[in-house]
Parts: C-alpha cells; sequence; structure tokens
C-alpha cells in the first residue's frame, strides 16, 4: 500500500495513531482489541527515557510488563518511516537490567527478568522502516496498522504475542483508535485551541474564581504527568499564548489575565462574571454563547488571522451580560 | 435531636400518610408520604468531601439560600428549614447526602431543583433503569412508570412520526399485576422500557411490619407504612449500589497520569463504551442535541467532524461541570473522563440516553478480567 493509500481525515493527527493504538492493546476499550492486556501485559510506563550503557538514551514510548512470564516490551511508536540510526540501536541493546535501573520499571524477578524491543508504525511506513531496520543490522520486530496489526517482521520472544501478531489482529478504522494521547510537538496550535477552550468553559462553571496555567494543562492533557520536559515546555508556551490570545479577544468579557501572588512571572485567569448567578434560561444562552466562540476561536486560528470583532458576535450578548462600558 | 428521634418522628409519620402516592397534591397537610432523596455531593472545587467539610458545604448552600441549619446530638445529621419546608439531612456518607422530609412535595422539589442548577457540585443521583429494577426485586413489586421520549432528541417531522413504532412510551400502572403487564410492554416496546418510577413492598411477617416505596429516576423515594427500619434498609441498599456503580466509574475510567514531571509515567484509566443496541438513526440530530447545553442532556462541546459517521468531541458537562472527551459513531459512544471527573456525569448520560435513545443501552465498566 502506497503511502497516499492509507490517508487519514484532516483532522486525525497521523503520528499520533501509532503510539495510542498500542495503548489501546494494553487497555480494555470495547471498540479496540485489547490483544496485550488479553495477553497478561499491563502498561507500565509511556515516553519512559532508558538508557543503555555505552549506547545512549532513548524514550521508550510504551512499557508494558507481563508479571507472570517476568518480561517487558519496549515499543517504539513511529510517527513516519524514518528510523534513528542511535535510538534504533539503544532500542536494540537494552537489557532489563537497563530498563529496570534506569527506566524504574519493577519486575516481579529482577535476576531473570527479559525485556525485548518492538516496532510498531501504520502499514503505509512499514516497508520503509522494515528496510532502515534491516539496512543497519538490526533484528527488531516490526508491527504494523492497517486492518489488521500484523507482525510483519522477525519473531517476538514472547512466543504467544508472536503467534497471535502474525496471524494479524484486525483492527476498526484507525481514525478511531482510543485517543489517550492528544498532542505531541507537531499538534498545530488550532488543534490545542479546542480542548483548551473546553477546559476553561468546564473551570468557569465549576466557579473556580482563578486558575493557573498549570491546572489547565494538568486537565486538558491526561498523561501531562508524563510528558518530557520539552513537550511540556512546548505545550506551554502554546497554552499561554492561546489564554493571552482569548483573554484578550474572544473570552475578554468573561476572563482576565492577573499575576500569581506567589511567583510574578506565572500567569493566573481570572473570571469576570458569575455565569451562575444568572437563572438556568440565561446560562444556558450563555453557554451556547460561548460555543460559537470557541468555534469562531477555532477558526480563525487555523487560518491564523487577528481577532475582529463583528456586528454578529457583539449581538450574541445577552440581558445582563453586557460588557461595562467604562 | 438524634438518630433515634428521628428515626420515631419519621415511623410515626409513616403510619399516618396516604399510601396513593400519585395523588398526594390532594392530599391534606402532613399526608403526603415520606420523601427520602439521595444527593450527591462535592467540594466546591470538585475535591471530594470528608465528613467536616460536608457539613461545611452544607452550612455554605444554606446560608446562600435562606435555609436554616441545627445541629444535633449526631454529628453528621443535621436538621434544615426554610418556611414551611423541614428536612433531616444526614452526611454520614459524606458524598452520598440522605435527606429525609416530611414536607410538601412541590416544595421540596423546586428547592431541591433550584439547588441542583446552582451548584455544580451538588446533583441527583441517576439510577439506570436496571439498577431501579434491582432495588424493586427485593420487594414485592407494586407499580411502575415508563417515560421514554425520543423526540425529545430526535425531534423528527410528524411525517416520520406515523412510522416510528415507539417515539413516545409513556405508561404509568399500579397493582400487583405489574410484572405482568410488563411481559406485555416488552413484546412490543422492548427498547423504550425506560423506568422513571418503581413501586414495590416489603414486608417483615414476623413482625407484621411493612414499608411501600417508590423509588423514581432521580433516586427519590416515596415512602408510607409502618417500619422506618425497612425503609432505611431499602435506602441504604440502594445507597450501596449507586454509590459502588460510581465508584468502579471513576477507578475504572478516570483517565490520569503518574510521573515525576521529568518524562515518564503511567496512565491509568480506560475509556468507557456506551453501544446503541441499534444504530442511530439521525446522527447529526443526535451530536447536534448532545452538545446544545440544553436539558435532558446538558453537554458543552466542541465538535470535530472526522468522517460524516464519526465525531470526536471536547466536551464539558455543564451539571457536573467535568470535563470529558467524546467519540460518537451510529454504533457508540465512546467516554474518556477526565482526572477529575465525577463518576455521576456517566450516570447522568446513561440515564438520559435510556430515556430517549434506547432504554437497553449499558454501560459496561472494565473489570480485570485478565490476571496479570
Amino acid at each position: 500500500m502506497s503511502r497516499d493509500e492509507q490517508s487519514f481525515p484532516a483532522t486525525i493527527q497521523r503520528d499520533l495513531v501509532p503510539v495510542n493504538a498500542v495503548i489501546g492493546f494494553l487497555k480494555r476499550d470495547r471498540k479496540w482489541p485489547s490483544a496485550l492486556y488479553d495477553l497478561g501485559y499491563r502498561l507500565a510506563m509511556i515516553e519512559q527515557p532508558v538508557s543503555a550503557a555505552a549506547v545512549g538514551t532513548a524514550e521508550i514510548d510504551v512499557i508494558c510488563l507481563n508479571h507472570k512470564q517476568n518480561h517487558a516490551i519496549l515499543w517504539e511508536c513511529k510517527s513516519g518511516c524514518t528510523v534513528g540510526e542511535k535510538q534504533a540501536r539503544v532500542y536494540a541493546s537494552i537489557s532489563a537490567e537497563d530498563v529496570q535501573r534506569t527506566g524504574n520499571i519493577t519486575f516481579p524477578h529482577a535476576a531473570s527478568a527479559s525485556v525485548e524491543p518492538v516496532y510498531c508504525c501504520l502499514e503505509s511506513d512499514c516497508g520503509a522502516v522494515v528496510n532502515s531496520l534491516k539496512n543497519l543490522g538490526l533484528t527488531i520486530p516490526v508491527v504494523s496498522l492497517g486492518k489488521q496489526a500484523v507482525l510483519v517482521c522477525g519473531q517476538l520472544n514472547d512466543a504467544d504475542a508472536s503467534i497471535h501478531f502474525a496471524r494479524g489482529i484486525n483492527l476498526p478504522p484507525l481514525e478511531e483508535v482510543p485517543r489517550f494521547l492528544i498532542a505531541n510537538t507537531q499538534t498545530p496550535k488550532s488543534g490545542l485551541a479546542g480542548p483548551f477552550f473546553a477546559t476553561i468553559v468546564s473551570f468557569l462553571r465549576r466557579q473556580t474564581g482563578k486558575f493557573s496555567l498549570r491546572h489547565l494543562l494538568e486537565e486538558t492533557f491526561p498523561d501531562w504527568e508524563c510528558m518530557g520536559t520539552d513537550l511540556r515546555r512546548h505545550l506551554s508556551s502554546v497554552a499561554r499564548e492561546i489564554v493571552k490570545d482569548l483573554c484578550e479577544n474572544e473570552l475578554r468579557d468573561f476572563a482576565r489575565i492577573g499575576k500569581a501572588s506567589h511567583s510574578p512571572n506565572e500567569i493566573m485567569i481570572e473570571f469576570t462574571v458569575d455565569v451562575l448567578g444568572h437563572d438556568a434560561s440565561m446560562r444556558t444562552r450563555t453557554f451556547q454563547k460561548l460555543m460559537r466562540l470557541a468555534y469562531e476561536y477555532i477558526e480563525r486560528t487555523k487560518e491564523n488571522r487577528p481577532y475582529e470583532p463583528t456586528q454578529a458576535v457583539e449581538s450574541l450578548w445577552l440581558p445582563g451580560l453586557e460588557p461595562e462600558q467604562n | 435531636m438524634d438518630r433515634r428521634e428521628m428515626a420515631e418522628i419519621l415511623e410515626e409519620y409513616l403510619r399516618n400518610v396516604n399510601v396513593y402516592f400519585d395523588r398526594e397534591k390532594e392530599f391534606p397537610k402532613g399526608r403526603g408520604p415520606l420523601k427520602t432523596y439521595i444527593m450527591e455531593a462535592h467540594r466546591s472545587d470538585g475535591e471530594s468531601l470528608d465528613h467536616r467539610n460536608a457539613a461545611k458545604t452544607l452550612a455554605g448552600i444554606a446560608d446562600a439560600n435562606g435555609l436554616t441549619v441545627r445541629d444535633t446530638h449526631d454529628e453528621v445529621l443535621f436538621q434544615v428549614t426554610k418556611g414551611e419546608v423541614g428536612f433531616f439531612f444526614d452526611l454520614l456518607d459524606p458524598r452520598f447526602w440522605v435527606v429525609h422530609t416530611m414536607s410538601n412535595i412541590e416544595q421540596c422539589e423546586e428547592l431541591f431543583k433550584s439547588l441542583v442548577e446552582t451548584y455544580p457540585h451538588l446533583d441527583y443521583t441517576w439510577p439506570s433503569s436496571g439498577l431501579m429494577r434491582s432495588i424493586q426485586g427485593n420487594g414485592k413489586s407494586l407499580g411502575f412508570a415508563v417515560d421514554f421520549d425520543e423526540t425529545q432528541i430526535f425531534a423528527a417531522p410528524e411525517s416520520h412520526l406515523i412510522d416510528e413504532p415507539n417515539a413516545v412510551v409513556k405508561f404509568r400502572f399500579g397493582g400487583t399485576r405489574a410484572e405482568n403487564w410488563l411481559k406485555e410492554l416488552e413484546s412490543f416496546a422492548p427498547d423504550a422500557l425506560a423506568f422513571s418510577m418503581v413501586k414495590f413492598a416489603r414486608e417483615d411477617q414476623a413482625t407484621g411490619s411493612y414499608i411501600i416505596d417508590e423509588l423514581n429516576e432521580q433516586g427519590r423515594f416515596k415512602a408510607a407504612g409502618n417500619s422506618i427500619n425497612l425503609h432505611n434498609q431499602t435506602v441504604s441498599q440502594f445507597l450501596y449500589s449507586y454509590r459502588s456503580f460510581i465508584l468502579d466509574i471513576e477507578r475504572a475510567a478516570r483517565i490520569r497520569s503518574h510521573g515525576h514531571g521529568e518524562g515518564g509515567g503511567s496512565l491509568e484509566g480506560d475509556p468507557l463504551v456506551l453501544e446503541f443496541p441499534k444504530p442511530l438513526r439521525s446522527f447529526k440530530t443526535f451530536v447536534k442535541e448532545l452538545v446544545s447545553c440544553r436539558t435532558p442532556l446538558k453537554i458543552w462541546g466542541i465538535v470535530e467532524e472526522v468522517r460524516s459517521d464519526f465525531v470526536q468531541v471536547e466536551a464539558v458537562d455543564l451539571h457536573t461541570s467535568s470535563r470529558l472527551r467524546l467519540d460518537i459513531t451510529p454504533e457508540y459512544l465512546r467516554i474518556y473522563l477526565g482526572p477529575e471527573a465525577c463518576g455521576n456525569t456517566v450516570a447522568r448520560l446513561l440515564r438520559n440516553l435510556q430515556s430517549h435513545v434506547d432504554s437497553t443501552i449499558k454501560l459496561h465498566i472494565p473489570s480485570e478480567s485478565v490476571p496479570a
């Protein structure tokens, strides 16, 4: 299958599909096969840096552990078709001791623990991935994702898992993969606008007087605590940009930026309206208005254009909720 | 006042009330059934309540709404009054409050409605049809009400309704032949049996004590009989089942991570999937109504269309203010709960989908089925 043939709708971030697919195999989602969960594997870590002595360090996308077998699989979920040589050599060299010592994984029996790496990629990328690994002289198994999750190269040391993936596991359309991770450094600002806006609305409904950027990030990204520093820094910076933009424009009559009293460099977002102080129907209309503002914001972020207050937006003001004129 | 005295007062009252609950509005003052509401509460910041801050939360709500709270000799039992309306608030479980009242039902309902709408950290309980029936199954069935109305979500033109076999099913029955009627109903409206009320009796022949209870879809009991103990046992069974359901949802489905902030960590929680027994016939209308911010579903959401039959939604439950993400197809709805989301959000969504889409929709909470 050529790359073009495995196309995704524009709203799907292609490079997040493999990692979410593997996490999905370890979960119990009724609409995604629990292929690894059913074999006794449990998700141990995601995005965990592990160092192989004398080779280097790699951030392992997913580490899953089978307690009975005292065995872990280290998944590299490829977002594209290129294979980094250094990363691949680290994966190929990592020992159970490395995973325990530098990856903070506890095995049932430390001395007899075993690990193995597996690469996972989209079907359209798997030819290139397999060839790259071959050219490097590495024998890392590769699982490809298409209509099936199938082992296209090599064998796993865990015989059950190997047979299972070699036979192929039927998958739903890949865009329906459960979304555990929703952002990485490639996620465009417009892709983050909706999630951030929704979290702000939940704070507004919760009558949170003010909230910090960190709280916004923790509530928006389920994997916030696991993220590496680069990704955190990137998302914090985009969040700051979005929040400032919203408070100055679409949400200017709902919220404003303040400074945290304990740390002047940190920003706090303060709400300036009491949505709950109104009757039920007015509250409903206010939230409907926030929804329209959210769509407008996402649209202008996609088009990368500045805010232009329109008559249409102003006319949405509800009696009693008009902005103050002073 | 303490728990024993409260029980005596309530039992005395129970013996004098009229058992024809449906005609409560016609009864003279003091003859309406005993009402027991089960409410679900959090701290205003969404955190769990303990006994001390449950009492504080109650006091805060009371202050802002002109209610008077009086302590009793039991540290988790409070008498609350407003004008002619009076309640016993039992905060033995700091999250699930049991509220007994002998006051006029209309005034009580109005007060609770206003409190729940104002305070996102206060909610009704939302038993599924299945849970209601299982509570009824602990006694002798005396009646039920079915209230199914898909036109609230699929507002189809009248011409479509001509061909729709079970668009609106409203049925109320009282009597010992309840189960026979249900068998009949199941034969021609199996997907529209959304129970909005179940009525049942429990008795202890050894002591001659009995209770007639009626449970509605928002966790409210009405009771008459001669034994407050039997009533309390029934309430307690319901509370136990409902609490387990909510805690199971939160344990299994809150998606949260643990790490040191330097990269790496664990990711816990599974999404929940509600499968539609038959594909939604008007997918776009359903999605639009789901995120309309209006009752009954009251969800705010930004919809991203992935395919014409698949959307992803960044959502907020406007009832509990929980942050959610949803994936929706005509065949299923996948729910990702945020790390602090409330299980009551799922219970309410399930309940409303049973009442307005298909009464046989079930929630499967993942459990540890394969040993690790």
